[in-house]
C-alpha cells in the first residue's frame, strides 16, 4: 500500500518536471546565455531597461496591473460588504453571477469591451460621435482588467466577512462602538489579509495578461507578454523574449511570494456564528444596493451582454452562415476534442496531486515534523500562477523544437492550464474533511480503495466537479498556448475569432461577434453541466488565469 | 480475549504512552479514564488499527494483530462525533459495513431496516443523518457498529456531544444493547459516573501509564 501511495506523487511530478519546470529552465538558460543581443551588444539581463520602448512595457505592465488592483480593491470591498451584509431581492442571483467572469474565455471578454465601448461599440458609438475616442486608450484595457478581476476581490470579501464571528461584532458594539467602529476596529482587522491576497492575485493576472492585452492595448498599451509573443512570434528574437520572460518570471515569483505568505496567514476555517444578514433600512442603505447592482451591471454584466446584442445584429445582418462554415466547424470540432481530452488528463493529474498532498501532510503530522514537503507540494500546484501560458508555450517551443507541431504536446500544455484548478479544489476540500470518516469506514472493514471509493470521492465530489468546470472553462477559452504551439489544421474557435479580428472589413466583425457569442454559450455550457447547481459555492483559490 | 502488552507511544516529542498493557475478556466492558490529551483516544485508535505503537503488540485471541490493517481486525469503533457519512442515509449508514463484508447491497439494507424499527429508527431510514438529533444520530452509529457483530466494540467518549439527561438515557440503553451483544467493549470517557454505569472495571490513563481505578 506505501508503494501505491508513492505512486500517486509520480505521475504530477513528472508531468510538471516535464511540462512546467523544464521548459522554464530552459527559458532561463536562454536568458542567461546570451546567445541574441540588443542592437549587437552581448546580452545582458539588464539590457531591456537600455531600451526605451521595453522599459516602458515592463512599466506599463507594473502600472495597469496596480491600478487594477487597487481599483478592483475600492469598489470590491463595499460590493463585498453589501453583498455579505444585507439581505435584498437578488443577492443570491448576483453572488452567482459573479462567477461568470471566471468562466468566460479572455478573447470573447475582449470582444465584450470592444462591443461595448469600440469605435462600433454599443455606447463606443455614441461617445465617438461626441468626439471622445477610446481606442488607443489604456481605458479599454483597465476596464477589461476590472470585468475580469472585480470578482475576485468581491467573493474574497464576501467570504472573509461571512467567517467573522457575530459575537465580536456584538461584543464591539455592546462596548460602544459605532458601526462603522465595529467595522474598522473588528471586520477590518479581520478581512484585511483576504484583500491583500485577492489583491495580489488580481495584480498576477493583470500583469501577466495577454489575451485581453493583445487586442485591447494597442500598439501602445499591451503588455510584456505580448511583446514576448511577438518577439517570439514574428521577430524570431528568442535571446530578448527570453530575458523580459526572465523579468517577469522575477517580478511575478516576488509578488507570488507575497500572495502565499498572506495565504499562509489566513485562518483555517473555524465554527463561527454568522452575522444574520439584514434588510437595508432606509433610502440611502437602498441607494447602496442599487450602486452595488449597477457597478456589477456596469463592470462586469455589460460586456456580455454585448456581445450578445452586437452578435444578435450580426445575425439579423446576415451574418449566420459563418456559424455553418465549415472552418468554423472544424474549429468547433477541435475546440472540444482537445478540452475534453486535456480535462480528462487534468482530472486525473489533479485528483493524483490532492491525494498525494493528504497523504504527505498525514504523514508529516505522524511524524510530528512542520510538514515542509507536504507545504512544497501544495505550493506546487501554484506554479501556474506564477507561470503564464505564453511562458509555458515559450518554455516548450524552445525545450522540445522537434515537437512544436505535435498535437500532444499542445494538449499537454492545455492539461498543464486546467489540472490546478481540480488539485487546488480537490486539495483544499480533502482538507476539509475530517480524518474520522475514513476512520469509520476503515473500521467498518472498508480498504483503502474501498474507502476512497465509497466515502472519500463521493464526499469530494462537489470540489471535483467545481475543479474540472473551471478546467473545461479554461481549455475551452485557451488562446495563447494555442496561438504559440498550434498548426492551421488545429484551428480552435479563439484562434478562428482572432484570425476574423485581423482581417478588415465589418463582415469580419460581425463573424467574430457571432463566433465570441458561440464560444461564450460553449464556455457557460460546460461550467453549468459540470458543476451543476453548486455553481455559487466557488471557494477561495478557484479562480481561472485570464491569460 | 483483547490483550495489549508494553505499549509505547511519543506525539510530538512527548512520551503519550509508556508501557501500557491490558487485558480485556469476552463480554466485559472495561473503562478508560484520563484527562483531556493523556492518550486515551490514542490508545484506542491503536487497538483499531488506525494508529501503529511505536512498540509492544496488540493482540486478539493468541494472535498479534499489530500489523494487521483496522479493516481486517473486524472491531468497530465509535467516535466521539459519531462519525455518520452525510452522504449516505440512515439505512445506507447502518448497511455500510455489511457490504464492506462482502453482504450484497439489498441484502444488507433489509437488514439495516430490520435493525432500525426496534431502536425506533424505521421511520428515518431514509432520512440523511444530519436530519436526525443527536440521540438519534448517536443510536444510528451504535447500530452501524453492531450489526457487523465486531469481535471488539470500542467507544470513544460515546456520550460527550449530548446533553446531560440525554447521555442517562442513552447510557442505560447502550449498556443493554453492548451486554445482550456479549462482546468485549472498550469505553474511553473522562466522566467517571459514565464508566460506573456502563463498565465493569476501569483504569486511569495517567503519566502515559494505566492505573487501576477500580
Amino acid at each position: 500500500m506505501k508503494r501505491a501511495r508513492w505512486l500517486l506523487l509520480a505521475p504530477p511530478l513528472v508531468f510538471l518536471g516535464l511540462v512546467q519546470v523544464a521548459p522554464l529552465m530552459r527559458l532561463l538558460a536562454e536568458a542567461f546565455a546570451g546567445r541574441d543581443a540588443f542592437g549587437g551588444e552581448p546580452l545582458r539581463w539588464w539590457a531591456l531597461w537600455q531600451d526605451a520602448h521595453l522599459r516602458w512595457r515592463l512599466l506599463w505592465s507594473f502600472l495597469q496591473a496596480s491600478v487594477t488592483g487597487l481599483a478592483a480593491f475600492a469598489i470590491g470591498l463595499p460590493m463585498a460588504w453589501v453583498l455579505a451584509r444585507w439581505t435584498f431581492p437578488g443577492r443570491g442571483a448576483l453572488l452567482r453571477l459573479l462567477m461568470l467572469p471566471f468562466v468566460v474565455p479572455t478573447l470573447v471578454a475582449a470582444m465584450g469591451v470592444l462591443a461595448l465601448w469600440g469605435p462600433r461599440g454599443v455606447l463606443g458609438a455614441p461617445l465617438a460621435a461626441w468626439g471622445i475616442e477610446l481606442e488607443d486608450t489604456p481605458w479599454l484595457l483597465l476596464y477589461g482588467n476590472l470585468f475580469f478581476n472585480l470578482c475576485v476581490v468581491v467573493r474574497a470579501g464576501v467570504e472573509a466577512l461571512e467567517r467573522i464571528d457575530a459575537t465580536r461584532l456584538a461584543a464591539a458594539r455592546s462596548l460602544g462602538a459605532t458601526p462603522w467602529r465595529a467595522f474598522w476596529r473588528v471586520e477590518w482587522p479581520a478581512i484585511a489579509p483576504w484583500m491583500a491576497a485577492a489583491v495580489c492575485l488580481v495584480f498576477l493576472y493583470c500583469f501577466s495578461g495577454f489575451g485581453l492585452a493583445l487586442v485591447l492595448g494597442g500598439p501602445r498599451y499591451s503588455t510584456v507578454e505580448v511583446e514576448i509573443y511577438t518577439l517570439v512570434a514574428h521577430e524570431l528574437a528568442l535571446g530578448p523574449a527570453s530575458v523580459l520572460a526572465l523579468w517577469m518570471i522575477g517580478l511575478t515569483g516576488a509578488v507570488a511570494l507575497g500572495y502565499a505568505a498572506i495565504e499562509q496567514r489566513l485562518a483555517a476555517p473555524a465554527r463561527v456564528v454568522p452575522v444574520p444578514r439584514r434588510r437595508p433600512a432606509g433610502a440611502g442603505q437602498w441607494a447602496a444596493v442599487a450602486a452595488v447592482m449597477g457597478g456589477f451591471g456596469i463592470l462586469c454584466a455589460a460586456p456580455l451582454l454585448a456581445i450578445a446584442w452586437r452578435a444578435a445584429h450580426a445575425l439579423a445582418a446576415g451574418a449566420a452562415p459563418v456559424l455553418w462554415a465549415p472552418e468554423t466547424l472544424q474549429a468547433l470540432g477541435n475546440t472540444l476534442r482537445f478540452s475534453a481530452a486535456a480535462l480528462a488528463l487534468a482530472v486525473a493529474l489533479g485528483l493524483a496531486h490532492a491525494l498525494a498532498q493528504r497523504w504527505l501532510g498525514a504523514v508529516s503530522a505522524r511524524r510530528g515534523g512542520r510538514g515542509r514537503l507536504a507545504l512544497g507540494w501544495r505550493a506546487l500546484a501554484y506554479l501556474p500562477l506564477v507561470v503564464s501560458p505564453v511562458m509555458v508555450a515559450f518554455g516548450l517551443l524552445l525545450l522540445y523544437p522537434d515537437w512544436t507541431a505535435s498535437l500532444g504536446l499542445l494538449l499537454v500544455a492545455y492539461a498543464l492550464l486546467g489540472y490546478p484548478f481540480v488539485a487546488r479544489a480537490l486539495t483544499t476540500a480533502l482538507d476539509q474533511l475530517p480524518a474520522h470518516w475514513a476512520q469509520a469506514a476503515a473500521t467498518l472493514g472498508a480498504t483503502p480503495w474501498r474507502v476512497f471509493w465509497r466515502v472519500t470521492l463521493p464526499l469530494v465530489q462537489p470540489a471535483l466537479r467545481r475543479g474540472a468546470a473551471f478546467a473545461a472553462a479554461t481549455a475551452l477559452g485557451e488562446f495563447a498556448v494555442t496561438l504559440f504551439l498550434s498548426r492551421p489544421e488545429w484551428i480552435t474557435l479563439t484562434t478562428l475569432i482572432h484570425q476574423r479580428l485581423g482581417r478588415p472589413g465589418a463582415a469580419n466583425l460581425d463573424a467574430a461577434m457571432v463566433l465570441a457569442a458561440l464560444l461564450m454559450g460553449l464556455a457557460l455550457l460546460a461550467f453549468v453541466l459540470i458543476e451543476g447547481a453548486g455553481a455559487s459555492s466557488g471557494q477561495k483559490g478557484d479562480t481561472a488565469s485570464h491569460a | 480475549m483483547l490483550e495489549l502488552r508494553d505499549i509505547h507511544k511519543h506525539w510530538n516529542g512527548q512520551p503519550l504512552l509508556r508501557g501500557v498493557s491490558l487485558g480485556v475478556a469476552a463480554g466485559e466492558t472495561v473503562a478508560l479514564l484520563g484527562a483531556s490529551g493523556s492518550g486515551k483516544s490514542t490508545l484506542l485508535k491503536i487497538v483499531a488499527g488506525l494508529e501503529a505503537p511505536e512498540s509492544g503488540q496488540v493482540w486478539f485471541d493468541h494472535t498479534d494483530i499489530t500489523a494487521l490493517p483496522p479493516e481486517r481486525r473486524g472491531f468497530a469503533l465509535m467516535f466521539q462525533d459519531f462519525a455518520l457519512f452525510p452522504h449516505l442515509n440512515v439505512r445506507d449508514n447502518v448497511a455500510f459495513g455489511l457490504i464492506e463484508q462482502g453482504h450484497r447491497r439489498a441484502q444488507a439494507r433489509e437488514q439495516a431496516e430490520a435493525l432500525l424499527a426496534p431502536w425506533g429508527l424505521a421511520a428515518h431510514a431514509r432520512a440523511r443523518v444530519w436530519t436526525l438529533s443527536g440521540g438519534e444520530q448517536q443510536r444510528v452509529a451504535l447500530a452501524r457498529a453492531l450489526i457487523t457483530r465486531p469481535r471488539v466494540l470500542l467507544l470513544d467518549e460515546p456520550f460527550s456531544a449530548l446533553d446531560a439527561a440525554l447521555r442517562e438515557q442513552l447510557r442505560a440503553e447502550f449498556a443493554e444493547r453492548i451486554g445482550a451483544a456479549g462482546m468485549a467493549a472498550v469505553l474511553v470517557t473522562h466522566d467517571e459516573t459514565e464508566a460506573r454505569g456502563m463498565a465493569q472495571r476501569a483504569w486511569t490513563l495517567r503519566g502515559g501509564r494505566l492505573e487501576s481505578a477500580w
